[in-house]
Parts: structure tokens; C-alpha cells; sequence
């Protein structure tokens, strides 16, 4: 063991014992406490158990000092094969403009990004689009078209039209369409409309009409949308009850300002979203112009829910303990648990990439109004560095790849960092000022690495209780 | 000679039109895909340098066909109610069906539409020479090159008629019992439905096949068998299981093999060392690996860890070419080049001559 032994790991110390989490192996193993006592600091020579004991781990393959050596994205090689046969998803941005005037909305004004609109998409562009997913989806198990806005309803012609457009292009192939919607534009036209072509929708609910009119007004007005919205989903839930069971499901968004509970106890006991499946997220300040404030009572409840969570995985509560707005915060635990419990790897390749990037263009293709390319809805649409081409000419898959590798602006921090596999940041947290900089992406890196070691901890200790990943699935 | 239409074609079928002599008295005039599949307007050139494009146009190109050949690819369904159209739409033309889509649980359903004189059975009747007994295995004398694959869509039926064009262009009566359920062709005979059908016990199964190659080996007489095995070798993990290599299993034990050659997809990490590989094949199924034909495909990994599902990703044949000339191992080919083939040809004819 000589002075300069670095084994690439990053040590855990939870209640239930130590752990090495071995960054090469991919693996989180427990440790005598010597032995984790010598990895921590490394300056004096081992005693002879320890090093028994190190020599055993190094054996197994354990504790190698090895970093990935040059940064490139294993998809990098056939990215163009990818682009070309894989793709999804396909989002159509049919409108810039809503009914509603949310602030924490991304196109409120308050983020860097476009603002409300009242342009729309037109059916040629549609139709260009759907073309192309259609001719660069050949080895894709997913078939998916997303409408998008602003609100999409307010361009329900045009959605009407897309579907039969693509329902007759996309011959020998099953559709499936979704859309997200204030619901405020709901009526019984449309419901018929959806059903018949099975759109999954996710409808914008907040919680109980005093939370919900707290953001979600009508534009150019003070008047909250939670009366107009509820009533819509209540007509449709009594008038196609199977169809709403098994297609609608609600997204809160959820401000850190103020408390939780008021949000939990309305998705938990009020009838007409009882039993529906609620995503939440805490409103999202990545482009936003101001960061998030939260207020120490919600801290303290947000806590307290996603703890009683892990309790419930354990089965130390019941389901029916956990508020169904909480239910799915156990995301980044069971991604933990996939990791942990998929086979070990030997050590890290010579070439690599952290985790983080999704395939710009492969997964999922979000298409503006007027026909610009983007990975994703959810990146700044007045970045020049997001646009990764036009409807008319396809990808630029030049700037495409700079975004698959964004590893490389910070190619060293994230070669040498232990959360390596475990980042979840992509180009999005880099962008400034429509180009890639190196220090906002950096300025990442501490709060991941917390997430991260967070996480592993979590899991390890329900590991410890007894719980699996693969059960759980 | 009848004028065939295949449908739905896909990429799984293209080792048909490359080899199109193994059709017989069918000769290829269309190849139609559903739109929605994404191959319209694909070039597909065959061993004489014809050109096939493929059209999502079924009614435009049942007039220059005189027969459809229906045929399936497990890696793409189409809608039920859309193969009923297509087959009563020939049907009501008065072409010719060739029915190949054994595996459709509403098989039998869609063979009632097709009137008795337009239905064709490609099923060799083979002649019992032999009064075989039901409770034995036979020895198969014929050397036996068998094809395997560590996923689905790794180039399996393609190398299984490389090799055989190869090994008859070289003067050897080769003679293929394909991976798939094709029917059977010149020199091609599909892989029985009893080994699919699991109404079938696992010894029935086997001595069944047994005597099915030993029929072949003596009505043909070839001079080496080339046995394909259907689906994947071996598991890859609790939820990608590929039945846990249940077929290779008991074909291993119908048929002797006298070399393997494994058909992986593209990997980028890959150095060239399969003895892991091989120790397992020789383990499991007693198959000594030849060699390895790396495929153009990829596996999706991000598919694989967002939702477990294994799933590939077809990758340009220059991005392998680069990396079997990296490795620069004699048993690594790509089997689709001309190199490739010749390469693993004459290594296969070194091993069955010893």
C-alpha cells in the first residue's frame, strides 16, 4: 500500500455500518470500520488486518485507481444510426400561447425563455414532422406524439388533424398520443374526441382551489382556473370513469414557499382524484431569473413526507399512510436500487461519459411552432445552443453531439468526480446566454454530489431493512 | 415462375432477396412494408445486382405479383386487423398465398380466409426412408456448422446463408435448416413448428428434431448441415431472459455441432476476447465456437436501464468493419463483408476438415 494508493471510491457512513462505494465496480460494499477509518485519510500505514483486508478487496477488483481517460459518449460512434432509426417520441409544440398566466410558468416571463405567444403551428409544419418521425423511427419500440404548448387545447383543430395525419401515415404501427392541459378547455366534444383515440392526459392540478388560484389565473384577469378546471375533469371522470382511471393522471407543481400539507391532504382524501396517479415536482428554477424560495415549514413537511415514504417502503407504514402526492418521490431512490443491483461492471472504460445527457434528437424530438429542433420541451427555446436544427433541413448533428458530450467543457472535474455515473445535469444546467459555460455547469457539481451520496445512503439503509429494489418493481 | 410479393417485408428478410436463388421457381417482384415501419423507399439489391425498392403501396404492387408471401418478424407486430385487409385484398385478387406466420396466435384464423386453391404449403413433404423409432436419437454423420446468437437481431439468417452460398460456391453441398419458420425453400428447410409449440414435451421435442435432420441428411445428402438456433443463447439478465436458452439447449442435444458461429452485436468495448464465451457455449450446449460475426446493431443502453427492456439499435456495417479490423482476430469476422465471409468460411472448412 504505497503513498500513493487513490483508490477512485467514495466512502458512506450510515447508521447500519460503513460502506466503499467502489466508483470502477460500480458497487457499494460494507467495511469493517479499520478498514474504513484507514480509507479516509490514508496517511498512516495500515495494521495488518487492514491491509489483510485491503489485499482481499484489491483481489476482487475492488479499489482500483483507474478514471475514464478520455471524455466521448459511448453513442458518440453511431450517433448518425441512432438519429436515423431510434427516434420515440415526437413533441409538436401546436401552440405558443394559454388562456392562463401562471408565474412560475416557463413562458411567464420570469425564465430565460420565450414568453406566451399567439403564434401557432401550422398543419404543413405538422405534417413535416410527422413525416419524420415516422421515417427515423424504424427500430424504436416507442411510438409516441406529444402535443404541447402554451395550452394545446387551444388548438384543437390542429391536434385533430395531426392525429389523422399521422394515423394514416403511420400505417402498421400502434399511435399512442398525450398531451399536458390546464383543463380548462375541456368539454364534452373533446372528451368524446379522446377517448376514442385513447390520449393519455396530464392535466395541470395544484392542489384545493386556494393553492391552485394562488399561481394558476386566467390571463389578463385575478380569476383562479381551479372552479372551471375541476368541473371539466369532474364531467369527464363520471362520463368515461374506465377511460379517466386508466388515462388521466394530474402533474402538481408545487411552490416551496409555502407549506405541503394542505396539498397532501386534498390529493388524499378528495373524491374526484382519489385514486389517480399524481406526479409532483417542486417548481422548476433552472432558466428561472430568480431562485426558488422555500419556506422553512414546507422544508420541514417536505421532509417529513418523503421520509414517511421510505418508512412506507420498508413497511413501516402503509400505502395508505403516504399521500398519493408523495407516492413518486421514491424515483431517485429506485434508479439507486437499478444501479446497485444490476450486474457489476469490472472498472471504467478508457473512453466514457458521465451520466446526465439524454441523446439529443433520439429519445424524444421536440419540435417548435415554427419547426425548430430541440431535445427536449423542457430547454430554453431562445438558446441558440438548444436548436439542433429545422424541420426542413433535420439535425445539425454537429451541435447535436456537442450536447450528447457536454462532458467535455468540464471534461477533468467530471472524470475525477465519484458521482461520475450518478450525474443527472445535461446541457440545460450549462446554458448561458445561449452558449455552454463551463462555470454555471460547475456550479453544479456540489449539489449533485450531496443528491448523490443522499441517495446511495437512502437506498443503503433500506437495504439494510430489508428492502429490494427488484421486489419492488 | 411465380412473381412474389413479400409482406410486411422488414430487414429481417432481406437474406430472401440477397439470395434469391434459394426461392426456387419464386422470383421476387415487390417488397411492401406498412408506412408506418419506415423502410418505403429503401434500396435492396440482390446477389445478380437487381434493385428492390421497397413500397408502403400494397394494392399498387399486388399487380405485378402472381403470389404474397405473408411473412412475420418478431420484432415488429402489425395490427391484426390490418394482415386480415392485406391477405383479403390478395385473397379477393386471386393471387396466390404463401402463409409463413406460424407464430400469430390467430394463425389458424387468417389461414381459413385463404381458399384452399389459392393456399401454398412450403413444407417439404420429406420421404421416410427410414422407419426411425419414437423413443431414440440417431447419429447425425454430417459435419454440422451451427449458427447462434447472444440477441435477437444479430444477424442470424443473414449468416446462415452467407455461410451456405459460401460452402456452395466452394463445391460442398451445403444444406441449411434455418433459424426461423420460413417454410421451406431450395436447400433451405425452416425450423420445424414443434420445436416452438409447448404442447410439446421437452424429449418428444428433441428426438422429434433428431429424426427431422437425420430425414434431411439422408433425402439430401449434403456434405454439411448448417443449423440455425432460434431466438438467443443465453439470458441476459432476470427480465431479458431469451427462455433461457431453452431451445439452444435441446437442440444441442438432437444435433451434434461441430463448430458454432455466435452472432453478437456491436459492442464498443469489445477486444476480441470471447474465451469466456466459448467456455460457456462448450459448458452449456457442448458447441465449440468457430468464431464470432459481430452484428450492426447496438444495444439501446439507455432503453435498457430507463426500463429494463433489451432492445437494439441497427448501426452503419463501417462502424463494425472498423472494429473487426481493430481487433484483427482471425475468428472475429463480419460476416456480411465479402472478407469477412471468405474468412470465416475457410476457418470453418479448416475445422470440419480436421
Amino acid at each position: 500500500m504505497g503513498e500513493k494508493f487513490q483508490p477512485f471510491i467514495h466512502l458512506l457512513d450510515i447508521p447500519y455500518g460503513k460502506y466503499v462505494f467502489d466508483v470502477n465496480k460500480s458497487s457499494a460494499i460494507k467495511v469493517p470500520d479499520a478498514v474504513y477509518a484507514y480509507l479516509k485519510d490514508m496517511t498512516n500505514e495500515p495494521d495488518a488486518e487492514v491491509r489483510e483486508y485491503l489485499e482481499d478487496l484489491r483481489a476482487r477488483g475492488y479499489l482500483k485507481e483507474k478514471h475514464v481517460k478520455v471524455s466521448e459518449h459511448p453513442v458518440t460512434e453511431y450517433y448518425h444510426s441512432f438519429l436515423k432509426n431510434n427516434l420515440g417520441q415526437l413533441t409538436l409544440q401546436v401552440t405558443q400561447g394559454c388562456n392562463l398566466k401562471c408565474e412560475y410558468c416557463a413562458y411567464s416571463g420570469n425564465y430565460f425563455n420565450r414568453e406566451h405567444t399567439n403564434k401557432a403551428m401550422s398543419f404543413e409544419t405538422a405534417k413535416k414532422a410527422i413525416d419524420y418521425f415516422i421515417s427515423h423511427a424504424r427500430d424504436s419500440s416507442h411510438f409516441a406524439i406529444s402535443f404541447y404548448g402554451g395550452e394545446p387545447l387551444l388548438e384543437f383543430g390542429l391536434i385533430k388533424q395531426c392525429v389523422a395525419y399521422a394515423d394514416s401515415r403511420a400505417e402498421g404501427r400502434e399511435v399512442s398520443y398525450n398531451f399536458t392541459t390546464n383543463g380548462t378547455l375541456l368539454t364534452e366534444e373533446k372528451y368524446d374526441y379522446l377517448v376514442e383515440h385513447n390520449f393519455a392526459v396530464l392535466v395541470s392540478l395544484d392542489g384545493p382551489q386556494e393553492v391552485h388560484d394562488r399561481h394558476r389565473i386566467f390571463a389578463g384577469s385575478t380569476v383562479g382556473s381551479f372552479q372551471k378546471m375541476s368541473d371539466n375533469v369532474k364531467m369527464l371522470r363520471r362520463k368515461y370513469p374506465n377511460y379517466f382511471a386508466e388515462m388521466v393522471s394530474f402533474n402538481t407543481v408545487i411552490d416551496p414557499a409555502y407549506p405541503i400539507k394542505a396539498i397532501c391532504d386534498f390529493t388524499d382524501t378528495d373524491e374526484w382524484i382519489s385514486g389517480s396517479n399524481i406526479l409532483s415536482t417542486v417548481i422548476n428554477d433552472v432558466q428561472a431569473k430568480e431562485k426558488n424560495h422555500y419556506s422553512e415549514t414546507f422544508l420541514e413537511e417536505y421532509e417529513y413526507e418523503k421520509f414517511k415514504v421510505l418508512l412506507w417502503k420498508v413497511g413501516r407504514l402503509e400505502k395508505k399512510d403516504i399521500s398519493p402526492l408523495m407516492r413518486k418521490h421514491f424515483t431517485g431512490i429506485k434508479q439507486m436500487a437499478a444501479f446497485f443491483e444490476r450486474t457489476e461492471q469490472n472498472e471504467l472504460p478508457d473512453k466514457g461519459h458521465r451520466g446526465g445527457p439524454c441523446i439529443p434528437g433520439v429519445r424524444k424530438l421536440f419540435v417548435d411552432v415554427d419547426g425548430r429542433l430541440f431535445p427536449c420541451e423542457r430547454v430554453s427555446e431562445t438558446s441558440e445552443v438548444a436548436c439542433i436544427g429545422h424541420i426542413d433541413s433535420g439535425i445539425d448533428e454537429k451541435k447535436a453531439l456537442q450536447l450528447l458530450n457536454i462532458e467535455r467543457i468540464t471534461s477533468e472535474e467530471c472524470r475525477n468526480c465519484w458521482a461520475y455515473a450518478m450525474c443527472s445535469t445535461c446541457f440545460m444546467y450549462a446554458e448561458d446566454k445561449g452558449k455552454l459555460s463551463r462555470d454555471k455547469q460547475l456550479m453544479e457539481c456540489q449539489s449533485n454530489r450531496m443528491q448523490a451520496d443522499k441517495q446511495i445512503k437512502d437506498y443503503l439503509v433500506l437495504r439494510e431493512l430489508g428492502y429490494s429494489g427488484e421486489l419492488d418493481s | 415462375m411465380e412473381k412474389l410479393m413479400v409482406y410486411p417485408y422488414s430487414k429481417a428478410y432481406e437474406p430472401y432477396v440477397s439470395n434469391a436463388e434459394v426461392l426456387g421457381e419464386y422470383m421476387v417482384t415487390a417488397l411492401v412494408s406498412p408506412r408506418g415501419w419506415g423502410y418505403e423507399g429503401d434500396i435492396i439489391v440482390d446477389g445478380q445486382g437487381n434493385r428492390y425498392m421497397v413500397s408502403a403501396d400494397f394494392t399498387e404492387k399486388l399487380d405485378d405479383c402472381t403470389c404474397v408471401w405473408f411473412v412475420a418478424d418478431d420484432r415488429r407486430k402489425i395490427p391484426k386487423e390490418l394482415l386480415r385487409e392485406k391477405l383479403q385484398e390478395a385473397v379477393k385478387h386471386g393471387k396466390k398465398i404463401l402463409y409463413t406466420r406460424y407464430g400469430d396466435d390467430y394463425c389458424e384464423e387468417m389461414k381459413q380466409l385463404i381458399p384452399t386453391e389459392l393456399y401454398i404449403e412450403k413444407k417439404m413433404k420429406l420421404e421416410t426412408v427410414l422407419n426411425l423409432s419414437k423413443d431414440r436419437t440417431y447419429n447425425i454423420d454430417t459435419p454440422i456448422i451451427v449458427v447462434a446468437g447472444l440477441g435477437q437481431d444479430t444477424d442470424k439468417l443473414a449468416v446462415q446463408f452467407i455461410l451456405m452460398q459460401k460452402l456452395r460456391g466452394k463445391g460442398y453441398t451445403a444444406i441449411l435448416i434455418s433459424s426461423r419458420q420460413d417454410g421451406d425453400w431450395k436447400g433451405v428447410y425452416g425450423m420445424p413448428e414443434f420445436v416452438f409449440d409447448h404442447s410439446v414435451g421437452e424429449t418428444e421435442k428433441i428426438i422429434k428434431l433428431n429424426h427431422y435432420v437425420k430425414q434431411i441428411e439422408i433425402s439430401e445428402k449434403p456434405d454439411v448441415l448448417l443449423v440455425g438456433v432460434p431466438g438467443a443463447v443465453l439470458p441476459l439478465d432476470g427480465i431479458n431472459h431469451n427462455e433461457f436458452g431453452i431451445l439452444a439447449y435441446e437442440i444441442s442435444f438432437a444435433v451434434p455441432c461441430d463448430a458454432a458461429v455466435i452472432c453478437m452485436p456491436y459492442q464498443s468495448l469489445f477486444n476480441g476476447d470471447y474465451s469466456q464465451l466459448a467456455e460457456d457455449m462448450q459448458k452449456r450446449f457442448g458447441f465449440s465456437v468457430a468464431g464470432i460475426h459481430m452484428a450492426a446493431v447496438v444495444q439501446d443502453a439507455q432503453e435498457f436501464y430507463a426500463e429494463r427492456k433489451l432492445s437494439y439499435v441497427s448501426i452503419e456495417q463501417k462502424v463494425v468493419d472498423r472494429k473487426v479490423s481493430e481487433i484483427c482476430d482471425d475468428s472475429v469476422w463480419n460476416i456480411r463483408s465479402e472478407r469477412g465471409a471468405e474468412k470465416a468460411v475457410s476457418q470453418l472448412i479448416d475445422i470440419l476438415s480436421d
